[in-house]
């Protein structure tokens, strides 16, 4: 088993860092102005630039960039810088509507991205989808959150897997329910500060690290073309593919979080966000590129270790190494070891608030109880967060027990075919008066059917859609490609389109 | 600035820095270092680099106006 075995003062640090977590729940709390879904899901009037800058990063850099691009780039080589690439094309995504956003969601007070359709197309179907969508592609998201946690505390006792696992998951979950039930996205966004603040010490720290450890890059380098030559040569055929795939899903796709999307309301002015989004187009050099850079240390240099794991486990087999040299080093990994719980937990409370707001606001109150007072949709929003605590922890227990181990880039992959059926409805939307809703609706369906359908398309088959399932590009792009003619043709279309 | 991010001149210049920092122009065999790394590599990086510093300008400079809502 990959394990990283504590001592009593790693597990005081840790343990003080999760009661930190759960003070600034209470704090959270104490600062809310009133009892309404503004105040619990975006903090009232907004937040400033420090805390948008570090929710941002604490939010979209989750613990699959430290431990699954490590393991990436153990696997494919320096062909995963593609990830610094990709993690900025997203900032360029928001560059398509985030400013209109903003505007639009401080003029009428928008609290999901749900609203922003609604207002926009008053379609129901467009609502609905939409919602289900989002909320789909972020239980997914969560549930590898809650599964990465079971993982961490695997690594970190001797306890038995599956046992560690469990009470991982349970606790993990369990603190992160109580500081966002307590505080809402204060808490989650205050949480934020500590957890990005320790995560970009632990990227630093992890980077000083390996190259301590494994020596200069050109070493590095060296051993890969003569050892593993296809992890140090340039990217070709279908790699080359799925680099430009990964920038148009990632770029268009995860600019559409829907966690990101009410982080765009919540910024407090236009000036606050863009300076907040400016300097996120700098954080992959800090974090991409750090975890690309270890991971393929670690295949250069532990390929022995490697051999016979999975690929997230790079990252715990390089820190085995680290802990083991030294006492300095022996603190460092605790460090990076909290790091990288922050960014799990920080990635998930964010994804559980969200998916939490659109169930309450635009399933509850959308179709079910419009009537519900504020206080009472409040109320309904802490109750959903604790279902869906229970039933996707319930999930994440589960799945690992039936020996499925997952990589969380995997696990990843999914949802972005989903998410970036809603670009048209976005970012066309938001600029076109002349997009109708109809077209949106028939363009949404026909290109997420089209995605998920090549999930049954058998990979060795020899047909054309083999092919193309084959071909490196993800099936979301296929999806959207009809998606956005379907919007074109149909917004052109001469008979009036009446919406729903 | 009414149009924003939606002027053609911006797009074009994304679509150059991405096309220098995609390596698909590159040899499949090429074994050129530079500072220890593969040049490749450090190119596609530094392309990364431009790309963020041109994204962070557009948000500092060219932030649009409000606009009618569509």
């Amino acid at each position: 088993m990959n394990s990283l075995p504590f001592g009593p003062g790693a597990f005081c640090f840790i343990g003080l860092y999760l009661a930190g977590l759960i003070g600034l729940g209470i704090l959270g709390r104490k600062a809310s102005k009133e009892n309404s879904l503004k105040d619990f899901y975006l903090a009232g009037p907004g937040i400033g630039f420090l805390v948008l800058w570090f929710t941002l990063f604490a939010t979209q850099y989750s613990g699959n960039t430290i431990v699954g691009f490590t393991g990436k780039a153990s696997a494919i080589g320096y062909t995963w810088l593609s990830s610094v690439q990709f993690m900025t094309a997203i900032l360029v995504g928001y560059l398509l509507f985030a400013p209109q956003l903003h505007s639009l969601s401080k003029k009428h007070q928008f609290i999901t991205p749900t609203d922003f359709l609604t207002w926009r197309y008053r379609h129901k179907g467009i609502s609905l989808l939409a919602t289900a969508i989002m909320v789909a592609a972020l239980g997914n998201f969560f549930l590898a959150q809650l599964t990465a946690m079971g993982r961490a505390v695997e690594g970190l006792t001797s306890l038995p897997p599956e046992t560690a696992f469990f009470w991982g998951v349970i606790l993990l979950a369990g603190i992160m329910l109580l500081y966002e039930t307590l505080g809402g996205f204060r808490a989650v966004a205050w949480t934020d500060l500590i957890q990005g603040g320790i995560l970009a010490v632990g990227f630093a720290v992890l980077l000083a690290l390996a190259f301590q450890t494994f020596g200069s890059p050109r070493e590095t380098t060296l051993l890969l073309l003569e050892n593993s030559p296809e992890k140090a040569l340039p990217p070709s055929g279908k790699s080359l593919r799925s680099w430009i795939s990964f920038l148009l899903l990632l770029g268009i796709g995860a600019a559409l979080y829907p966690q990101a999307i009410q982080r765009i309301y919540a910024a407090k002015n236009a000036s606050t966000l863009r300076k907040g989004l400016a300097v996120m187009a700098f954080m992959p050099l800090f974090s991409a590129l750090v975890a690309t850079l270890v991971g393929v240390m670690v295949a250069a240099h532990l390929s022995g270790q490697m051999e016979g794991n999975p690929s997230d486990t790079a990252l715990t087999v390089m820190l085995r190494e680290i802990q083991a040299g030294s006492t300095f080093g022996y603190v460092l990994v605790v460090i990076i070891f909290t790091a990288v719980l922050g960014a799990i937990m920080s990635t998930g409370d964010s994804a559980l608030l969200s998916i939490s707001s659109m169930l309450t606001k635009d399933i509850y109150a959308g179709f079910i109880n419009p009537d519900a007072s504020e206080k009472v949709l409040t109320r309904y929003g802490k109750i959903i967060s604790a279902v869906l605590v229970i039933l996707l922890a319930w999930a994440a227990i589960q799945l690992n027990s039936l020996g499925e181990k997952i990589s969380l880039v995997q696990l990843l992959g999914m949802k972005f075919d989903m998410l970036i059926q809603l670009a048209p409805a976005f970012m066309l939307g938001i600029h076109w008066k002349g997009l109708r809703p109809s077209a949106v609706f028939v363009g949404m369906t026909t290109g997420l059917i089209i995605a998920l359908s090549f999930f049954w398309v058998p990979a060795e088959g020899a047909g054309f859609l083999s092919l193309l399932k084959n071909s490196g590009f993800h099936p979301g792009l296929f999806g959207l490609l009809v998606n956005l003619i379907l919007c074109l043709l149909l917004s052109f279309f001469p008979k009036s389109q009446s919406s729903n | 600035m009414k149009k924003g991010f939606l002027h053609p001149w911006i797009w074009i210049t994304f679509a150059i820095l991405f096309l220098v920092s995609i390596p698909w122009y590159w040899a499949p065999d090429s074994k050129a270092m530079f500072l220890g790394f593969p040049l490749w590599a450090v190119v596609s990086v530094f392309g990364s680099f431009l790309i963020s510093c041109f994204t962070a300008w557009l948000f500092c400079r060219l932030w649009p106006d409000e606009e009618e809502e569509p």
